[in-house]
């Protein structure tokens, strides 16, 4: 099915997946709407387009550029300089603890003036890449627990700095990222469950150790202290309580009071979805999901046309991120999974992680571009 | 194999080959596997979705209504307070505080704000994190908590730039009442105060927030209703931080209706003045003036008196304190709220209720020696002295007049018992003196003359109000005490002795009756028997001005007495000011009628033997056609003193009344009560000039 055809340039844009760009671009404008209404001046009377807005759109601008020099960029430099980047990405989890501004008291942002710029985000990308390099290297060894435990040493290093950053979360999403990179590189079942078990088995000489309920809640703030229980409790109270007010059909776009009138907590950001589930309603959040799985679909079929190993663990890897951030994100809004900080992909506030993913979107399309490269 | 040309080619740099991909059949299966994983993990979102937006929306709709809309309390504005005259006597003037709902604070903020505002309110952090977290935990969060009253303007601009980035905190406006009179009218007016958390569980079914304040004593407090009003509904919207956004439907409040005292401010200004001066060494005094035949109090004051204003500003600490430990107790109304032995003025109830139950006649004379002697009951060689002051032979009216207490003795417990005492006990020349006074009659264990007794002694006190409370529309009355027989077997486990029945008839023992009810006994007696119920509110006005309501006559009882009878307690007044001992009140403008009393107090004598006294006096003008009593209460003095006080006030009253009657002044007084006079026997009265009262000796 593929034919080598020795032209001056070997890929071919007519591989760029209008799908994935498109898909990209619905979302951004979907999370500006949504942060249209989020951050509508609540004196306001008729519409004022805030700042955000209109940054969320520029960034969506600047990010279609991003993709196309991306996908036209061999992604097989990243082969080469993936190693820097991995080291590029530590420096910037470790910069962060000096250099960043204490926002919501952990030290996730740089602060460039102009922008902030989430040094998780980043990094989660830059260690895809070098987990892919590093897999894709060594593809048939992935079943021996030596070559297995690296590439997870290599995932848990960047994971433990986001940990004491502190944001939990992040940390969690890494060796998601990681495990199923690691299944597509070839890693063995058995290796997982092993895994699996140790993990299982620690959990319960943690439960001992730290035996009383009120240690237990120490650990839990020592481990995210951002995170005040009560204060989020009520948070949460809230989140889910403007998803459920907003029924099958929402209140309609800056009428939901919940948002409206600041009931709901860090709505730009790690809240976003409730109101966009108060205000869109339950059909506006299957319209998000729908654009979300047309997006992730559009990536898995990428994976099933990448020339090499690389380029699948790559678009696997971003995949996973996508997905897992997704979740993540509508998860804590509706009360199933725990309060952990993430943005939801495309739709939340944040300039820098909307860029990454254009930019991570066009490594993608990169490697679609050269899928006809055997 | 080939890469194509591309720029790592062009670069010259190696390439690696790389593994050749996997079978396409292994990826294909991992990809289904990861799809199918992603689709799990949205249906999972889709169902948690289901369940809270379709199933359980309902109850998230209510929950959202509940956070955004508040039905909030607006509290009516007072109403105000004047005098009879129309003068303004409690008035509402701008205030502001700073409030805040706990419900609207998110407990992560709670230290911030507590430590924002500190500085600015001068309250220490941790108390203000005290309260808002109590307020969090109380059974209304959403009930505005005053952290403090009283705000200096200077502060209220500071704060309401402060407060935006403040959630739950507000800068209320709070009018405050002042009192352009302070100290004149303070027992009477009382003050409003906050309400405390408890009071408020009782008081929130009434729709009182915790931020109001509620009337705490006098007028402002009986009346509290009225004054109040009734708040004013607003269904709002509410933000986050509780700032309301719009009102969706109001209801106003009723303004509180306003009130016109039965006060005559210039009698009261120069009762206080006529009173202060009189004060001497006492530590409190007390006096008032009433219409007989309505019952308003015309004036009525209790010294010392306190600022009310106080407790409308910020209270500083020392003051309260010197308030509170002041022996004079000057936050309490003596008038009303006290209760002290009558002595002598207690006679004309004795009097009025042995005339009337017939004990004597009021021609009859008793003849006074100067003292009576009354045996032990169980020993009778054991015997009292009762000392009088007077000594002669008394009628009704001279008895009344001169105050004799013997004569008042035989109208309460009889003439004294003399029983013969077993002749082993005595000497041959005891028995021999015995002998021949059971041979003359004089020693019969009989009496010769029957007072009242216990029965009919606490009788006619009780009818006479003196165990009840007034029911004056002020806070805080006291109700008196009357004795019987049975509460001294209850209380000391003896009988009741003829001595107590003595000293109850002057006003001393156990007996225990505040200014107020003797006001109101003069005032029943100088009208005719008609026991009133005292007020100190006349009408009641609307927020238009207009009277809504007046506050009439309330006769309490008609007294079972025959007006004749009542008219020779009058007349024995009358003669007391004449040419008895109530002669310092007399005046020349106006023929007035009066009742001094010397009540012995405590238990240690303070001078010589003797225990210190009460002055008291009641009286009432003119005595010709009355129309006003007064009774005047000093804590440490005499009868004949107090009397002088008396006099003057009544003279006030009559001047400011313009009820002088140049055609009708007041007869001459007299040094004596004419031929009836006889010659005091001194032996008894000391150099304060005590004109009553009684002494035990033991023999």
């Amino acid at each position: 099915m593929t034919t080598f055809r020795p032209t001056i340039r070997s890929y071919s844009w007519r591989h760029f997946d209008p799908v994935i760009l498109v898909a990209a671009l619905a979302l951004t404008g979907y999370g500006a709407l949504v942060i249209y209404s989020a951050t509508l001046p609540r004196d306001a009377t008729g519409v004022v387009i805030s700042e955000p807005v209109i940054r969320h759109i520029a960034v969506a601008g600047t990010g279609v550029i991003a993709m196309l020099f991306a996908a036209r960029t061999n992604y097989r430099l990243l082969d080469t300089f993936s190693w820097f980047a991995y080291g590029f990405g530590i420096i910037l989890l470790v910069a962060v603890f000096f250099l960043g501004s204490d926002r919501f008291s952990a030290n996730r942002w740089f602060d460039l003036g102009f922008v902030t710029v989430q040094a998780s985000e980043m990094a989660k990308v830059l260690t895809i890449v070098a987990l892919a390099k590093f897999m894709s290297d060594r593809r048939d060894q992935m079943h021996t627990a030596r070559v297995f435990l690296q590439s997870l040493g290599l995932a848990a290093l960047p994971a433990a700095l986001v940990f004491i950053e502190p944001d939990l979360g992040g940390a969690v999403m890494f060796f998601v990222i990681w495990a199923v990179m690691a299944a597509f590189a070839g890693a063995r079942l058995r290796a997982f469950a092993i895994l699996a078990t140790a993990v299982l088995a620690l959990v319960p000489f943690g439960l001992i150790t730290g035996v009383s309920e009120y240690q237990r809640d120490r650990v839990r703030i020592f481990i995210d202290p951002s995170r005040d229980e009560l204060g989020t409790g009520f948070n949460v109270l809230q989140a889910e309580t403007s998803v459920g007010a907003g029924g099958i059909f929402g209140k309609g776009l800056t009428e939901g009071t919940q948002t409206q009138l600041d009931f709901l907590q860090t709505q730009q950001t790690d809240f976003i979805f409730s109101v966009l589930g108060e205000e869109l309603g339950f059909v506006g959040a299957m319209v998000l999901f729908a654009l979300f799985l047309l997006l992730i679909f559009r990536l898995l079929r990428a994976i099933l046309k990448a020339p090499d190993t690389l380029g699948q663990l790559i678009i696997a890897g971003i995949a996973t991120m996508v997905t897992v951030q997704a979740f993540v994100a509508v998860g804590v809004n509706i009360r199933l999974v725990p309060v952990t900080g993430v943005p939801l992909p495309f739709i939340s506030v944040g300039n820098s992680a909307l860029l990454v993913l254009f930019v991570a979107l066009g490594i993608v399309q990169s490697v679609l571009l050269r899928q006809d490269e055997r | 194999m080939s890469y194509g040309i591309d720029r790592l080619r062009r670069s010259g740099k190696p390439i690696i080959i790389k593994a050749p991909p996997e079978s396409k059949g292994t990826l294909q299966l991992k990809v289904l596997v990861f799809a199918a994983g992603i689709v799990v993990l949205f249906a999972a979102l889709t169902i948690q979705l289901i369940r809270l937006q379709i199933l359980r929306h309902d109850e998230f709709e209510l929950r959202a209504a509940t956070n955004r809309l508040r039905l909030i309390d607006v509290p009516a504005e007072r109403g105000l307070i004047f005098s009879r005259n129309g003068s303004l006597l409690a008035e509402n003037v701008p205030g502001f505080a700073v409030t805040i709902v706990p419900a609207d604070v998110p407990e992560e903020s709670v230290r911030t704000i507590a430590e924002t505002l500190s500085p600015t309110l001068e309250i220490q952090a941790f108390e203000i994190e005290t309260r808002i977290l109590e307020g969090k935990r109380s059974i209304d969060p959403f009930q505005p908590v005053v952290l403090q009253r009283h705000l200096d303007p200077d502060l209220v601009f500071d704060l309401e730039t402060l407060q935006v980035d403040l959630p739950g905190v507000q800068v209320e406006s709070i009018p405050e009442r002042h009192y352009p009179l302070g100290s004149l009218l303070a027992h009477i007016l009382g003050h409003v105060g906050p309400i405390t958390e408890e009071e408020f569980e009782q008081l929130r079914a009434d729709r009182y927030r915790l931020a109001d304040t509620i009337g705490q004593t006098g007028v402002e407090a009986s009346y509290e209703t009225l004054l109040r009003g009734v708040p004013g509904r607003e269904q709002v919207e509410v933000n986050a931080s509780g700032r309301v956004l719009r009102t969706l439907d109001s209801e106003p409040p009723t303004p509180g209706q306003s009130l016109m005292l039965t006060i005559d401010l210039e009698l009261q200004q120069q009762v206080e003045g006529i009173l202060a001066d009189s004060m001497g060494g006492s530590l409190f005094a007390a006096a008032a003036v009433v219409d007989i035949h309505t019952g308003e109090i015309l004036a009525l004051v209790s010294l010392p008196t306190y600022d009310n204003n106080i407790f409308s500003e910020e209270i500083a600490e020392e003051d309260l304190q010197t308030i509170f430990e002041d022996e004079a107790r000057p936050l309490v109304n003596h008038a009303v709220a006290d209760q002290f032995p009558p002595g002598s003025i207690q006679k004309v109830v004795t009097g009025a209720a042995a005339l009337e139950e017939g004990v004597i006649d009021a021609r009859q004379r008793i003849r006074s020696l100067g003292a009576i002697e009354v045996q032990n009951v169980l020993d009778p060689r054991i015997t009292y002295i009762f000392r009088d002051t007077t000594a002669g032979d008394f009628d009704f009216v001279t008895g009344l007049a001169e105050s004799s207490n013997v004569y008042f003795w035989y109208l309460a417990g009889g003439s004294p018992f003399r029983r013969a005492i077993a002749e082993e006990l005595l000497t041959p020349e005891q028995q021999a003196e015995q002998k021949a006074l059971l041979e003359a009659g004089v020693i019969s264990g009989e009496q010769d003359f029957e007072g009242l007794g216990i029965d009919r002694l606490a009788f006619w006190a009780r009818a006479f109000g003196q165990d009840e409370a007034t029911g004056i529309d002020l806070g805080g009355e006291a109700s008196g005490f009357i004795p019987d027989a049975q509460w001294k077997i209850d209380t000391f486990g003896e009988g009741w002795g003829q001595g107590d029945s003595y000293n109850f008839g002057i006003g001393q023992g156990f007996i225990a009756v505040t200014p107020l009810q003797m006001l109101m006994v003069t005032a029943a007696i100088a009208n005719g028997g008609n026991l009133l119920e005292p007020h100190v509110v006349r009408t009641v006005l609307d927020s238009e001005g207009n009277v809504a309501r007046t506050i009439g006559p309330t006769v309490r009882r008609r007294l079972e007495i025959d007006p004749a009878n009542l008219a020779l307690v009058r007349e024995g007044m009358a003669q007391s000011v004449l040419a008895g001992t109530s002669g310092n009140a007399y005046f020349a403008e106006m023929q007035i009628a009066g009742k001094t009393g010397t009540a012995e107090f405590g238990a240690e004598p303070t001078f010589r033997d003797l225990l210190p006294t009460h002055g008291w006096f009641i009286g009432f003008a003119p005595y010709n056609e009355p129309q006003v009593a007064v009774v005047v209460f000093h804590e440490l003095g005499a009868g004949f003193l107090t009397a002088e006080t008396g006099g003057l006030i009544l003279k006030t009253w009559a001047e400011l009344s313009g009820s002088i009657d140049p055609a009708n002044p007041a007869p001459p007084q007299r040094a004596t009560l004419g031929e009836r006079f006889v010659d005091v026997d001194t032996s008894a009265t000391d150099e304060s000039g005590t004109d009553d009262g009684s002494s035990e000796t033991t023999e």
